[in-house]
Order: C-alpha cells, then sequence, then structure tokens
C-alpha cells in the first residue's frame, strides 16, 4: 500500500512540473522583430496603403457620384440617399468610416517614419548596400505621402481636424489640437514637399525608371498632384471669403510648373489619346497604364462587382447609377455639329458614349445588344426595383464584355489623380487669380492651352484666346471639369468648394421619360425624378457625435 | 478493539477547527479526571452487530470504535455523554452514569438521501451550505431529447435554457445562463464540467448522466476560481453497482413537425398590395403585366403567372427520427461496470432530395453515442476507475446552407419565378438568382463528421494507515473533438423569361465533380489532470472534512496556437456540529495564461454555512417539519475567458506576413506584396473579472411529502473585460484595447417547491421552480457628457433599445410640423417617432431603452404527473417572462427590397380608409429606413409559455411478465413543444426563437411514441 501511495507522489510531483502558464513558442511576432526583418520593414509601408479609399461601389453598393448632382441611385436601400435627403448628422454619416481608416492609415505612417530612424536602421536594412538605401529612401516618401493623402481626405470633409504626425497612446490621443482647414492644407502641403524629395520620379524616365510592379506606388508626380489639389481647395471660396489671390496664385504656380515639366521630360506623363481609341471601350475607361495620365491609382484588383451593381439591368447589372439629366446636358455636339432634340444623343462629345449608357445605345459595335430604357423597354424605367430612374445607365469604369453570368472578372485600379485634373486646376486657379471682375476678358493664353487640350480630345469646339469674360471662363472650365471628371468622385467636394451646394445640390434632379412612339420613333420628355435638400452647413461634415464625446476639447463645425 | 487517544489527531483538529471547538477543548483541558471504563455492544434494528461504529465523549477527545462483533469499550470520565455515530446512520447520545456502564445500543438508518455534487466532492443535502440545485437522470431520460442541453429546460431553479436557433439536425444551438447573465462581456455562460474535466455537453446522450447540479452561488463556485463566475455545471455520468446485471432497452420513433412558418400571400393578394405599396411610394406602376393583379385568376400561363407557395413546394409537413438505446449496468465487489450504446437518426424537411443519382441531399443527422465507465477495487483501499465515452456524428446535408435556403424560401415573392420552364431550365430573376429547386438539388451535398472521444482514469486510495478518513485521489482526463467535412458541389444555372421569348441565364450549370473536397476540418482537445488530497471523519458529534487539489488543464485547439493553459490549487474545509450547525470555507489559488506574469494568479475564497433546525431537539420529533434549514454564503470566483479570439490582450500583437492578402497589390500582376502590422493595442495590466456573491436560502420539507426551496442572492462582478471602443478616440488609429473597466450587479431570487404523495395505488407529484434575476450596468466603457437616453449604465447588458413610436404621420402637414426626420423621407402613414433629446431632429440621438432584455429576467417550470396501477401521465410546462424581442425579418418587414407579403399587411395604414385603427405602418416598397429599424413599433412583448414535454405510458405487469425475464416493460407515448402561448400569434412566429424558418431552420414540435425494456 505504501508503494502505491509513493507511486501516487511520483506521479504527482511529475504532471505537475509538465505546464507552467508561459508560451514556450512566441507565435507573435513583436514590434522589434518586424522592423529589424527586411520582408516586414517594407510589408509595414506596403500595409500602410490599405486605407487609400477604393471609390468603386463604395457607400453602400453606390457610387460616390450618387451623393451629388451626376447621378442618382435606384437602390433605395443604400444609405447614399443620406447624402441627399438631409439624414446626415452628427450621428450619422455613411462616411463615418473615412475618420477611422484615415486615422488608422495615418498611425502606420507615423510607425514607419519612426522606426526608420530607429529600428530600422540600427537592424542595418537601409545602409546594406545602395539599392537598399534608394528602396528606403522611396519609402520614407511614401509614407509622408499617404501621409499627407490621409490627412487631406479628413480636411476634406472635416475641414477643422486634427493633426498627428507621432505615434499616438489612449492619453496622448486626447491632447492633439484641433487644427483648421488652413492649417491641415499647409501641414499637407508640406508633408507633399518632403515626399518629393525621396520620392521616385517618373518625370525622370532615364535616370529612376519606375517598375511595373511598383506601379501603384506614390512618386513625385502623386505628390505634386496631391499638392496641387490641396491648394486649389486651400484657395476656393469655402475657405478664401476674403478672396486672397495669393492662395489662387500658389495653386497655379504649382500646377504650370508641373504641366511645364512634363511637357520638357520624355513624355511619360500626358493627356492619353489612347482613352477615344476603338479598343478602349472593350477593356475600360479607366484600364490606362499607370504611367500615361495617371498620377496616383489604387492597386489593380480583379473584379466585376462595378458592373454587377452598374451594369444595365438587361446585362445581369443592377443599374444603381443613373446619371442625371444635368449632367447629360453638360456634354456639348461634336465641333461643328448640334444636338437634334428628337434625337438627343448622336453627335455628342466622344466623352458622351464612353461615359453613359443612353436608350438605342450599342455598347459594342461587335454586339447586337442594344440599351433600351424607353418605358416598357427592356432595361427602361420602372422595368425593375433598380432599372434606371433617370432613363441613362453610367457606363464609365464598367466592362461591357465582362460574362458576369460566368463570374468574369477583370483589372481595375481606382484613379485618385491624373493629368486632366491639373489642367483644370492650373485653368481655375490662373482664372480666378487674374482679373478683378466677372467682366475683365480674360486674355492669358495658357489657361485656353489647356482647356482646350481636354476639348480636343472630346471633340468639341475649343475656346479662342480672348473670347471669354472671367465669368464665362470660370462657367467654361467648371463645366469642363463636371464634364471630364464625372463620377471621378470630384463634383461632391468641387461644388462645395464653390460654396454652390444650394444651387446645384437642392431641389428637384431630373431624369429623361423616353416613350416608344407607334411610329417607332421616340419622343422626350424631361421629369423630376428626386427632391434633394441643401443647406450651407453641409460644405463640412459635422464631427463625429461619438469623438466629441471621448474628447470634449473638440469643438463641433459651424452651424452643426 | 482499537483505542486512539491519538495527540495528532488533537493537534490536527485544533489546528484545523480551532475556532468553533474552543470551549469544548477548554474543558477538555483540565486533566487528571477519573476515567471509568464503559462497555457495550452496537447493533442495528436487526440485532446484527455493527462494526466500526464511532463511540465517544461529545467532544471526540476521547473515541474508540466497535469491533466485528459489535462490541466496544471505552473510558471516559464520569457524567459525560457518549455518541455512537457512523455514515449512513442516525446517531445516537447516551448518559453515563455509575449506575449504568454497560450499553447495549440499536442504531437507526439514516433515510437516503441525494448525494449532491458540489465542487470537487459530494455532499448530502443535510449538509449542504451553498446553492445548488440538481436535475437527477428520472427527469431528464424521459423525453426524446437529441441535445443533453435541452433536456435540461425547466427542470433546475437558476438555470435559462433557450434555443439560440431553430432545430436543425445536428445543429442544435442554445444559450445556457446560470441565474442570467452577470457580465458585459461575450463570455456569459457557466463552466460546464462532466465528470470533473471540462467539455461541452450538446453531443452527449442523456442516458449518460446520473445527476446534474447547478452551482449558483458564489460559496460554491469559488473552487472554480477563473471560470466560476458564470455558474458552473457539473455532469456525472452512470456508474456500475454490486449486484446483478441491469439490461436497459430502450427504443424511441417519432416525427418532427414545424412549430410555426410563415403564411405568405399568394399571388393575387401579392400583386394587389406591391401595386398599392408603390403607389404609397409615389412611383408608378410597371406596365409589365405581372404586376396586374387580374393575371392570377388561375387561367394564365403558370410559366408566366407563377403563383407559388415556396414553403409547400420545398418543404415536407413532418420528419421522422428515431432512436435506440442499450445500456449495462451492474458488478460485482471487484468490478463494475455502466455501459451505453445508442443511435440516432433525424431527417430534415426538404422535398425533391432523391433527384440525384448515388447521394441524397435532405438533411440527415445520425448519431452513436457509447459510454463504458468501468470502477475496479484493486485492493481492499484502492479503487481504480476508467471511462471510455464517445460520440460519431454524421450529417448530411445540400450544399447549400439551411439559413441560406430558409432565407430564399422566405424572401422569394409568389409571381417571382416559375420553379422551373423545364426540367433543364429552372427560374430566376435578376433579383433572385437563387432557386430553392437548386439550391436543394443541384448544389451537390455536404457530410459532417465528428467525433468526440472522452477518456478518464481515475485512482482513489485510502490512507486509513495513515489517519482513519484520509484518502488521495488522482485523475488524467482527456477530451478529443474532431470535425472533418465532405463537399461535392455543382452550381445550376437560373433563367428568366424576357418578353421577347428569350431567357436569360444567370449561374453556369456544372457537373458534380468525381472528388470530393474537405471543408471543415476541426481538431480540438483538452487535457487535464487533478489529484489530492480528501478528508471527512465524524468525531462524535463534530463531523469534519477537508480537501486541497492540485489541477491543470491544457487546451490545444487546431490552427490556434499555442495551447490554452490553467493550473491552481483548491481546497476547502468544513465542520459540522452535531449534524446541527455547518461551516464551509473554500477557495481557489488560479491561474490561466490569458493574463501576464503577476496579473495571472488569483485567490477567490469562500465561506458559507447551514444551521440545520430540524436537527434542533425542540424539532427532532416534529413530523409535520420533517427539515428546515437555513443557509447562507459569501464567495468570490472569476472569469477570465474573453473570447477565443483575442489571446494574450495583455501583450502587443504584430503580424507579418510574405505575399499575403495583409500586404497591397502593387504593379499589374494580380500579386500581394509582403505585409505586416500592428494588431490591437495591448494591456499588460489585463486580469480577471471577478463576481462578488452573498447568498441566503432556506429548504423545508414537511410531513416528508412537501418540499420548499428559497434562495436569493446578491453578484456583483467588478473588472468586467471589455474593449474600451468608446472612450478611445478614434485619431488613436489603431484598435482600442481590453479593459478591466465595467461591473455589473445582478440580483434575484429563486424559489422551487415538490410536492409527492400517494392515495392508495394512486402517485403523484408536482414540481415547480421559478428564478428571477436581474442585471444592471453599474459601469460601463461611457464617456461623460453621453445623454441619458443612450446611457446603457443603470440597464440590464441585454436592454433592448431603439427609437420610440408614437404613432403614424397622419398627412404632409403632420410631417411638416413634426421635429425634422433625418431617418427617411417620410410620407403620410410612416411611422412617427418621439424626439426624445429634444433637438428637433428625429435621429438615432434618440433611441432609448425599450422593454426588457431580450435574455428573459423570469423563468419558470413546473412540471406534474401521476401514476395509477402501471398507467402514467405527467407533463412538462416551461416559462419565460420580461423578455422581449426585435422583430425585424421578412416576415414582419412586408414588402421591404420587393420582399413578401403576410395578411399582416391588411392592416396598413391607408389614407382616408385605415388611420387610427392600422395595425401596420403603410406600405412600401422601398427599404424604409424611418420605418425598418429598431423602434418600439418592432419590439414586442417576448414572454411566453410552452408545453415543452407532455407524455403518456403504461408499464405492464402481470403474471406473464413473471414468466419472462423482462424485470419492467414500459410503453409510452410523448409530444414536445405542442402547445405554446405568447404575444406572436399576430406575426405567427416561434417565441423563442423569432427568425424561425426565416432566416433558417424552423424550430420544431415533436410527437413520439417508446418502449423502455429493462431485463
Amino acid at each position: 500500500m505504501k508503494r502505491i501511495t509513493i507511486i501516487l507522489t511520483i506521479f504527482l510531483l511529475f504532471i505537475t512540473g509538465c505546464i507552467s502558464l508561459d508560451k514556450d513558442v512566441d507565435t507573435n511576432l513583436t514590434k522589434d522583430a518586424v522592423f529589424s526583418d527586411e520582408r516586414y520593414a517594407s510589408g509595414f509601408l506596403n500595409s500602410a496603403y490599405r486605407e487609400i479609399i477604393n471609390g468603386y461601389n463604395r457607400i453602400d453598393n453606390a457610387m460616390f457620384a450618387c451623393a451629388s448632382d451626376e447621378a442618382i441611385c435606384s437602390n433605395s436601400a443604400s444609405s447614399v440617399h443620406a447624402f441627399n435627403n438631409g439624414a446626415i448628422n452628427q450621428a450619422y454619416n455613411p462616411e463615418a468610416d473615412v475618420w477611422k481608416n484615415m486615422y488608422t492609415g495615418i498611425r502606420k505612417t507615423n510607425m514607419f517614419l519612426g522606426e526608420l530612424n530607429n529600428t530600422i536602421k540600427t537592424a542595418g536594412l537601409i545602409d546594406k548596400n545602395s539599392i537598399s538605401i534608394a528602396n528606403y529612401k522611396r519609402m520614407k516618401g511614401e509614407a509622408y505621402f499617404l501621409r499627407a493623402y490621409y490627412h487631406f481626405e479628413l480636411a476634406k470633409r472635416w475641414g477643422n481636424i486634427q493633426l498627428v504626425d507621432t505615434v499616438l497612446t489612449e492619453e496622448s490621443s486626447l491632447a492633439v489640437k484641433q487644427s483648421t482647414f488652413t492649417e491641415a492644407i499647409r501641414f499637407i502641403v508640406k508633408d507633399c514637399d518632403t515626399a518629393m524629395v525621396y520620392l521616385q520620379n517618373p518625370l525622370l524616365a532615364k535616370s529612376q525608371p519606375i517598375t511595373v510592379d511598383n506601379y501603384g506606388r506614390a512618386t513625385t508626380a502623386s505628390a505634386i498632384a496631391l499638392k496641387s489639389r490641396a491648394l486649389l481647395y486651400l484657395a476656393s471660396p469655402w475657405n478664401n471669403s476674403v478672396e486672397d489671390k495669393k492662395l489662387w496664385k500658389d495653386a497655379a504656380d504649382v500646377a504650370i510648373a508641373f504641366i511645364n515639366s512634363v511637357n520638357g521630360s520624355s513624355n511619360l506623363i500626358a493627356l492619353d489619346p489612347a482613352v477615344f481609341s476603338a479598343a478602349m471601350p472593350t477593356i475600360s475607361y479607366i484600364s490606362i497604364p499607370y504611367d500615361k495620365e495617371v498620377l496616383f491609382a489604387t492597386g489593380y484588383d480583379n473584379r466585376n462587382d462595378i458592373e454587377i451593381n452598374n451594369l444595365p439591368i438587361s446585362f445581369s447589372g443592377k443599374g444603381y447609377t443613373n446619371p442625371t439629366q444635368e449632367l447629360i446636358d453638360c456634354f456639348d455636339p461634336i465641333k461643328g455639329k448640334s444636338i437634334d432634340p428628337m434625337n438627343p444623343y448622336a453627335n455628342r462629345d466622344r466623352r458622351f458614349n464612353l461615359y453613359f449608357y443612353f436608350n438605342g445605345q450599342k455598347p459594342l459595335t461587335t454586339r447586337t445588344d442594344t440599351v433600351f430604357t424607353y418605358v416598357g423597354g427592356k432595361d427602361g424605367l420602372g422595368r425593375s426595383s433598380t432599372a434606371t430612374k433617370t432613363g441613362y445607365y453610367m457606363r464609365k469604369f464598367t466592362n461591357f464584355s465582362l460574362n458576369l453570368s460566368k463570374g468574369e472578372t477583370s483589372r481595375r485600379a481606382w484613379i485618385h489623380f491624373r493629368f486632366a485634373e491639373i489642367l483644370l486646376n492650373y485653368c481655375e486657379a490662373q482664372n480666378e487669380y487674374l482679373g478683378s471682375s466677372d467682366d475683365d476678358i480674360v486674355s492669358d493664353a495658357t489657361i485656353y492651352d489647356q482647356l482646350n487640350k481636354l476639348r480636343t480630345r472630346g471633340g468639341v469646339a475649343t475656346y479662342a484666346t480672348g473670347s471669354l469674360t472671367k465669368g464665362k471662363m470660370r462657367q467654361a472650365i467648371h463645366k469642363e471639369r463636371r464634364v471630364e471628371l464625372a463620377f471621378e468622385e470630384h463634383r461632391f467636394w468641387d461644388v462645395r468648394r464653390w460654396k454652390e451646394g444650394t444651387l446645384y445640390f437642392n431641389g428637384t434632379i431630373h431624369g429623361m421619360q423616353i416613350s416608344k412612339n407607334t411610329d417607332g420613333k421616340y419622343s422626350y420628355a424631361v421629369i423630376g425624378v428626386e427632391n434633394r435638400v441643401y443647406s450651407p452647413k453641409m460644405d463640412w461634415y459635422p464631427i463625429p457625435y461619438t469623438e466629441l464625446l471621448k474628447n470634449p476639447k473638440l469643438k463641433q463645425n459651424p452651424l452643426w | 478493539m482499537k483505542k486512539k487517544y491519538n495527540k495528532i489527531r488533537k493537534y490536527l483538529l485544533v489546528i484545523l477547527f480551532a475556532g468553533f471547538s474552543v470551549p469544548y477543548m477548554v474543558a477538555q483541558s483540565n486533566d487528571k479526571i477519573e476515567l471509568t471504563t464503559i462497555h457495550g455492544t452496537v447493533v442495528d434494528k436487526t440485532g446484527k452487530a455493527i462494526s466500526n461504529v464511532s463511540v465517544s465523549i461529545l467532544d471526540a477527545f476521547m473515541q474508540s470504535f466497535t469491533n466485528d462483533q459489535g462490541n466496544f469499550t471505552i473510558q471516559v470520565p464520569e457524567k459525560s455523554v457518549l455518541y455512537f455515530s457512523k455514515q449512513g446512520f442516525i446517531a445516537q447520545k447516551k448518559e453515563v452514569n455509575k449506575q449504568n456502564l454497560t450499553f447495549s445500543v440499536v442504531l437507526l438508518p439514516e433515510r437516503e438521501e441525494f448525494q449532491y455534487q458540489t465542487g470537487y466532492g459530494t455532499r448530502k443535502l443535510s449538509e449542504l451550505t451553498t446553492a445548488v440545485s440538481v436535475i437527477s437522470a428520472n427527469d431528464l431520460s424521459r423525453s426524446f431529447v437529441t441535445s443533453t442541453e435541452t433536456a435540461l429546460a425547466g427542470k433546475a431553479t437558476g438555470l435559462t435554457v433557450l434555443s439560440n436557433v431553430g432545430k436543425e439536425p445536428g445543429f442544435e444551438s442554445n444559450s445556457i445562463y446560470i441565474r442570467g447573465i452577470g457580465t458585459e462581456n461575450g463570455m456569459r455562460s457557466p463552466y460546464i464540467l462532466v465528470d470533473d474535466v471540462e467539455r461541452g455537453i450538446g453531443q452527449m446522450d442523456v442516458n449518460e448522466i446520473e445527476s446534474v447540479s447547478i452551482l449558483k452561488d458564489g460559496a460554491s463556485n469559488a473552487q472554480y476560481g477563473q471560470r466560476g463566475a458564470n455558474g458552473t455545471i457539473l455532469i456525472t455520468t452512470k456508474r456500475g453497482f454490486i449486484g446483478k446485471p441491469e439490461i436497459e432497452f430502450i427504443s424511441q420513433l417519432g416525427i418532427q413537425k414545424p412549430t410555426n412558418l410563415p403564411a405568405f400571400l399568394n399571388s393575387k393578394e401579392y400583386v394587389t398590395l406591391y401595386d398599392k405599396a408603390l403607389q404609397n411610394d409615389g412611383l408608378s406602376l410597371p406596365t409589365d403585366s405581372k404586376y396586374n393583379p387580374t393575371m392570377y385568376d388561375g387561367t394564365q400561363n403558370p410559366l408566366l403567372y407563377p403563383n407559388i407557395n415556396w414553403y409547400n413546394e420545398f418543404l415536407n409537413k413532418t420528419a421522422p427520427q428515431q432512436q435506440y438505446k442499450l445500456m449495462f449496468r451492474g458488478g460485482t465487489d471487484f468490478i463494475r461496470y455502466f455501459m451505453l450504446f445508442s443511435y440516432l437518426d433525424q431527417s430534415g424537411l426538404y422535398k425533391h432530395t432523391s433527384e440525384n443519382k448515388g447521394y441524397n441531399t435532405n438533411i440527415d443527422y445520425n448519431r452513436f453515442n457509447i459510454r463504458t465507465n468501468l470502477d475496479a477495487s484493486v485492493t481492499k483501499s484502492l479503487l481504480v476507475s476508467l471511462d471510455l465515452a464517445g460520440s460519431m456524428e454524421n450529417k448530411n446535408m445540400p450544399n447549400s446552407s439551411a439559413g441560406d435556403i430558409y432565407n430564399t424560401l422566405s424572401s422569394l415573392t409568389p409571381n417571382a419565378m416559375p420553379i422551373q420552364y423545364s426540367d433543364s431550365m429552372l427560374g430566376g430573376t435578376s433579383q433572385y438568382q437563387k432557386n430553392p429547386l437548386g439550391m436543394i438539388a443541384r448544389t451537390g451535398n455536404r457530410q459532417d463528421r465528428a467525433i468526440t472521444m472522452q477518456i478518464k482514469a481515475k485512482a482513489v486510495q485510502q490512507l486509513d494507515f495513515i489517519t482513519d478518513g484520509l484518502t488521495a485521489e488522482a485523475a488524467l482526463g482527456y477530451n478529443g473533438n474532431t470535425t472533418y467535412g465532405l463537399m461535392r458541389s455543382r452550381t445550376y444555372a437560373t433563367y428568366e423569361s424576357q418578353s421577347d421569348g428569350t431567357y436569360t441565364r444567370y449561374g453556369e450549370n456544372s457537373d458534380i465533380s468525381l472528388g470530393m473536397s474537405s471543408t471543415n476540418q476541426g481538431f480540438t482537445y483538452l487535457l487535464n489532470f487533478y489529484g489530492g488530497l480528501k478528508y471527512n471523519k465524524i468525531f462524535g458529534q463534530h463531523g469534519v472534512g477537508g480537501s486541497l487539489r492540485y489541477y491543470q488543464a491544457q487546451t490545444f485547439i487546431r490552427g490556434d496556437n499555442p495551447p490554452y493553459g490553467k493550473l491552481g490549487m483548491n481546497g476547502g474545509a468544513n465542520y459540522n456540529f452535531d449534524k446541527r450547525y455547518f461551516l464551509d470555507f473554500s477557495f481557489s489559488y488560479d491561474g490561466s495564461d490569458e493574463f501576464a506574469a503577476g496579473h495571472r494568479f488569483g485567490f477567490f475564497p469562500a465561506v458559507s454555512g447551514a444551521w440545520l433546525i430540524s436537527n434542533e431537539d425542540f424539532l427532532k420529533d416534529n413530523h409535520t417539519i420533517s427539515f428546515l434549514k437555513l443557509r447562507a454564503s459569501y464567495g468570490e470566483a472569476g472569469n477570465c475567458k474573453t473570447s477565443g479570439l483575442d489571446r494574450y490582450a495583455y501583450e502587443s500583437h504584430w503580424s507579418g506576413f510574405e505575399n499575403s492578402s495583409g500586404g497591397y497589390i502593387f504593379g499589374t500582376g494580380f500579386a500581394w506584396s509582403n505585409g505586416a502590422w500592428e494588431g490591437r493595442i495591448s494591456n499588460p495590466d489585463l486580469t480577471w473579472e471577478t463576481t462578488h456573491n452573498y447568498n441566503v436560502g432556506v429548504d423545508i420539507s414537511l410531513l416528508d411529502k412537501l418540499t420548499f426551496n428559497l434562495d436569493g442572492f446578491i453578484h456583483n462582478r467588478n473588472n468586467v473585460i471589455l474593449a474600451l471602443v468608446n472612450s478611445s478616440p478614434l485619431i488613436l488609429g489603431a484598435t482600442a484595447p481590453y479593459a478591466n473597466t465595467g461591473s455589473v450587479l445582478n440580483k434575484g431570487f429563486e424559489a422551487g417547491v415538490t410536492y409527492k404523495n400517494n392515495i392508495n395505488d394512486l402517485n403523484f407529484f408536482l414540481q415547480g421552480n421559478v428564478s428571477f434575476a436581474r442585471n444592471k450596468i453599474t459601469k460601463t466603457d461611457e464617456v461623460d457628457g453621453l445623454p441619458d437616453n443612450l446611457k446603457r449604465t443603470g440597464y440590464s447588458v441585454t436592454q433592448q433599445r431603439g427609437m420610440l413610436a408614437t404613432g403614424y404621420y397622419k398627412n404632409q402637414e403632420d410631417i411638416d410640423k413634426s421635429p425634422y426626420n433625418a431617418l427617411y423621407k417620410v410620407r403620410p402613414g410612416d411611422i412617427k417617432y418621439q424626439d426624445v433629446n429634444g433637438d428637433n431632429i428625429i435621429n438615432s440621438l434618440d433611441e432609448v431603452a425599450i422593454g426588457s432584455p431580450s435574455v428573459p429576467e423570469w423563468t419558470f417550470g413546473l412540471s406534474a404527473g401521476v401514476d395509477y396501477k402501471g398507467f402514467d401521465i405527467s407533463f412538462l410546462v416551461s416559462a419565460f417572462a420580461g423578455r422581449t424581442v426585435y422583430l425585424n425579418n421578412s416576415a414582419v418587414w412586408l414588402l421591404k427590397d420587393n420582399g413578401n407579403a403576410t395578411a399582416l399587411a391588411y392592416g396598413a395604414w391607408e389614407a382616408g380608409v385605415r388611420e387610427d385603427d392600422a395595425t401596420y405602418p403603410r406600405l412600401t416598397t422601398e427599404s424604409n429606413t424611418n420605418n425598418y429599424r429598431s423602434s418600439s413599433y418592432w419590439m414586442k412583448n417576448g414572454n411566453f409559455l410552452r408545453l415543452s414535454n407532455l407524455e403518456v405510458g403504461y408499464s405492464f405487469s402481470g403474471k406473464w411478465l413473471k414468466t419472462t425475464k423482462i424485470k419492467e416493460l414500459r410503453i409510452y407515448a410523448n409530444g414536445q413543444n405542442l402547445f405554446t402561448l405568447d404575444y406572436l400569434s399576430d406575426y405567427n412566429l416561434d417565441p423563442e426563437v423569432v427568425n424561425a424558418g426565416i432566416t433558417g431552420y424552423p424550430n420544431m414540435k415533436l410527437f413520439n411514441i417508446g418502449l423502455n425494456v429493462k431485463f
């Protein structure tokens, strides 16, 4: 019996020694391990790109264009309607996630920049060889660009944001002071300037080629484009009520310097004439190589949700994005022609056919499929719950040739900056800078030159130098911006910064009701489709209510 | 004859129980008292000698034992009182005086008492000082239940069992709460142990179980350290006994039938209402004749104008189930055994399941359970046990989930499409690209398998040679759970006919793949060891006991490394005086690897006491009050679990991967770059939650027929683990850390009553229980300045919240003069809400607490039964109250997203037709974000009462039975969930699982017949 006891005791002691509560294998990386490992240190910067906004169907399956007068969303369930019916308030905003995501991105960039002079450096990753030195130089530039980009996305939405340039703790995050929009843009411009010093420069193609596998990374051109837009927004009426012309000058100078440098370089960046090549519609408007007109875009993704959500309903799409008559009317006839009210979609700007699906359109010359949006047509008004409500569907970005029932996808990147915008930025800033009265004739040929580049590409009539007053020129530029950059998330901000929200975003939005007559011809009637609400306080989003509660020092934006 | 004036024992006693025995020892310290020698014999009432009876003076410092002939000799001071005691007998006192030096004592046996599982040991009901409720095997095994969890429902005080989902065979899931909810943390379920080893009980066969103890108060849970705070369920399995082998066979056959299925309208009704809804939305009617109600008069082509009741087309009215069990039980002095084999088979409801060659796509679930519990008395003092148990489950199903299929059935409108145009062309539309026939018959099939295996080896050594009453025990437990799924998939196309005679196709037809691909591979196992010492002894009027145990456990989960580890010590000491006053201490010192070193181990003490008044002299002979006891306890216990996903929340988490989706896609090739990122912010100070529990209780038994018990409790949980999402500014840019930031106060009571009696051959019983637990958040992750209506502090953890509906908008003028509605562009007939915060805007800042919590505060169980000359009838009713349910499924939110309609639509608001007496807001085809949101309009009283079980049986007796070897033979029929009383009858929803049958499998009624044979 004693033996048994002894055995039991030994057994007990044996088992007791077996486990301890400390992990024997550490499966978790530490911060030091991440930043002293080549793969992860650079991977951390790669991951910092993940918060970049991708505009495809991003508001509850709707395009952000539906939050402006570019389109209405036929999906009544989408929260995008909140932008148009006055439902946005400090407690509710479909874009609330942007606040969180941008600061997540900012933390990543600050973390990377901090470690660049710390663990990454002491681990010897940077100074290994000339390639690594160049790579980390580039990454430093990317981090500054991303930090500027993330702050800009916040600043244009909320105006008086908090600028963060360190890795915060819970305590220190309560101590960050709120800046003004002007301070934010100054911070962003400074980061862009820093980024430019370190980034790869596609304008110097011979010495620093951008390799194909680095497409999607920020370059000096990206930083200049961001700076250009930031300065334009800074100079705009929503922030420049005293009409400080110096601000416009700054914006114009940055844009024209960039345009001139492009013209003088190896022509890697330029307006891409291939946009209008015959082959283009078969892929997609947006499938432009990164190094042509595109200055900064998201990564290349395989997807078909753009088509599923936006193709006309008879083409297996849901047809959510319905361009408005207001947008349609901005498209001029091609040079030398006029618009026939009985056949309104013929002889339009070359961009028209690429931006819209409209009644009677054969999107592909190689196929017989025709879009019919007349009442009773297979894509027509009321045909299904998400059929077009305006008589049009959005074509831009969609790849008509995909077979959705087979689950086919195609490659797509969301373009944030392209060269055409820089031209428009210049025209606008320079026009506002020059002249004192709206009735002054604009005689600066550079403005006409840049604007006409886009109109020529679109095939519409150009403006002769000296033919427009400052006021008329402003209208021409605004319209050209509206046409060229349609659906690319410009209109929403442009109208706000011009302080024209009550003009464009308030009241009835229109569509076209097309009826097929017994003789086979169509008749057209403009109809009101949606009543919208806008008030000046909406120029800026209200600061999220929950954030105000957490940090009592944070002040709500005016009028909210 | 043994004489033991043992100094060691004296010291032991002094150390252990100094606090209570001091007065008695003082008397003893006066030495040099003259001793008298006493002789005597102890016998039972048949005159048979009883050995090993303790004979002592009352304070037990002089003690002797009877020998095998029942004789004893003891030297005691004159004028003492002798105390005769032995486990299982009623103790007796005899006075010693000069005239009386020889005794002949008759000891009467104690009433057999239920042995309660309390932590790591058993106690008799009369000795219990803590709040424990018990469900015995008889209460469990009667009904046809597939899940042990369900079998517990309604049968014990303090226990709430509610289904989470419908009863899809093999996918039953329940929420189990002991005394409601005590924490805001997601881990609210009790700690469950089967024979002292942690494991789930869903796959057990109820016939494996001997008893279930529900440990409710802090004192009974303190021993479970960091996992005891939510209460503990201890399951004891059946074991063998010494005696003739007993063989039992059980056979049960039954049918299942849905409790509730939604009743959607036919095409004509639907289209009429849909057109009305379009008008309400200010939309023009579609020109398509599909939207013309007159086309559905039955004369039109049904392919173009379908009228389909999708539920009828794809669901059978009933589905069969069966269960067979065989048990062996018996043993000898040397070895004892219990064995069980059981088989269960349950089918699903789908139609059209045998379309495919070689495989069926109906849901079918079968399970084998085996258990062998062996106990061997290797030596007189060493008992070795080996328990082996396992289950094998097979689930066959179509390769579309039940959720998917029921969502489709409930959202398809009757005129959406025909089921098929031809055998090869299933119907579909751009909105409904899925077809139920395709989902059930043409997506292939899936087979999920699961094997559980439990092994437990245990040795108990009596250490009488050290001191009497001391035992050592050690046990090793293993619990393995392997899951493995096989899947064969194919796809189907659906077609939509166009007016020009062509078809638009959605999806692709593809044949079934030859090979099966594996899915759902999982492997989890737990290894557990415990060992320790126990001591139990009666010294005269003093009963003492104690235990000390070391344990450790590790859980390994495939794909989730490293293993979860816990270890600790626990133990206790108990003392009773004369079986009248009881005092227990228990503690645990327990550590979990969820926390950083230094915050890892916790000490959880408990103290409890009881006064068994009925053992006092003044009540001893009172036959009316046969039992009366008061109890009180205080104890602490912890909760270390947050959720399985956030391990090691005390340290920072960093991830790095090569070419992973955590990176980014650069370049024109579709390749992920390397990526690395920071996880949740760490909190190195994170530690367990602690509950401080107070409990008082009383147990009464009258005439041995009526028993009654009542417990009241206050549980105060501190350091509740919550993520600081509401207080960390988002500019932090990282996931907010966990912290011990909350507290929850939970108060309530439980009462149970049992009445058993017989009138001649008529036996009857009645059992009732009621439990109430109301929790309140006293501190949570909330910032100052949060308006009162949005505060969660002060409300229950599962308090329902939403807008306060005040009626309907009467007309446009009403809308214009009401506060601005920022939720939606409202129209007359939409739901009007109160502007709670008075800012003249209706938005989500106007939400308030509505109704009751989603988890009921009241739980009732009532069962009763009668048997007379072989016939028996019994029932169990369970009920839940203090519960609010939120209705938001497609059977209630009509026409939403072009969805379905039920007869509720006929009560809809309509201008000029039905305004004040409307029972439903105006019909709309749009996703009306004003109407369809959480509000008091959709919050309904979730109280319900259910006839859980009704059973009628007959046990055969008579001479012919005696000629066979059959000892017992009983046939019976029972029904479960036959009848429900609730507040949702307008909605035709199951009150327990409101989404059952709509977003998932329905809840079921059962009808069974059964046969029990004992040999």
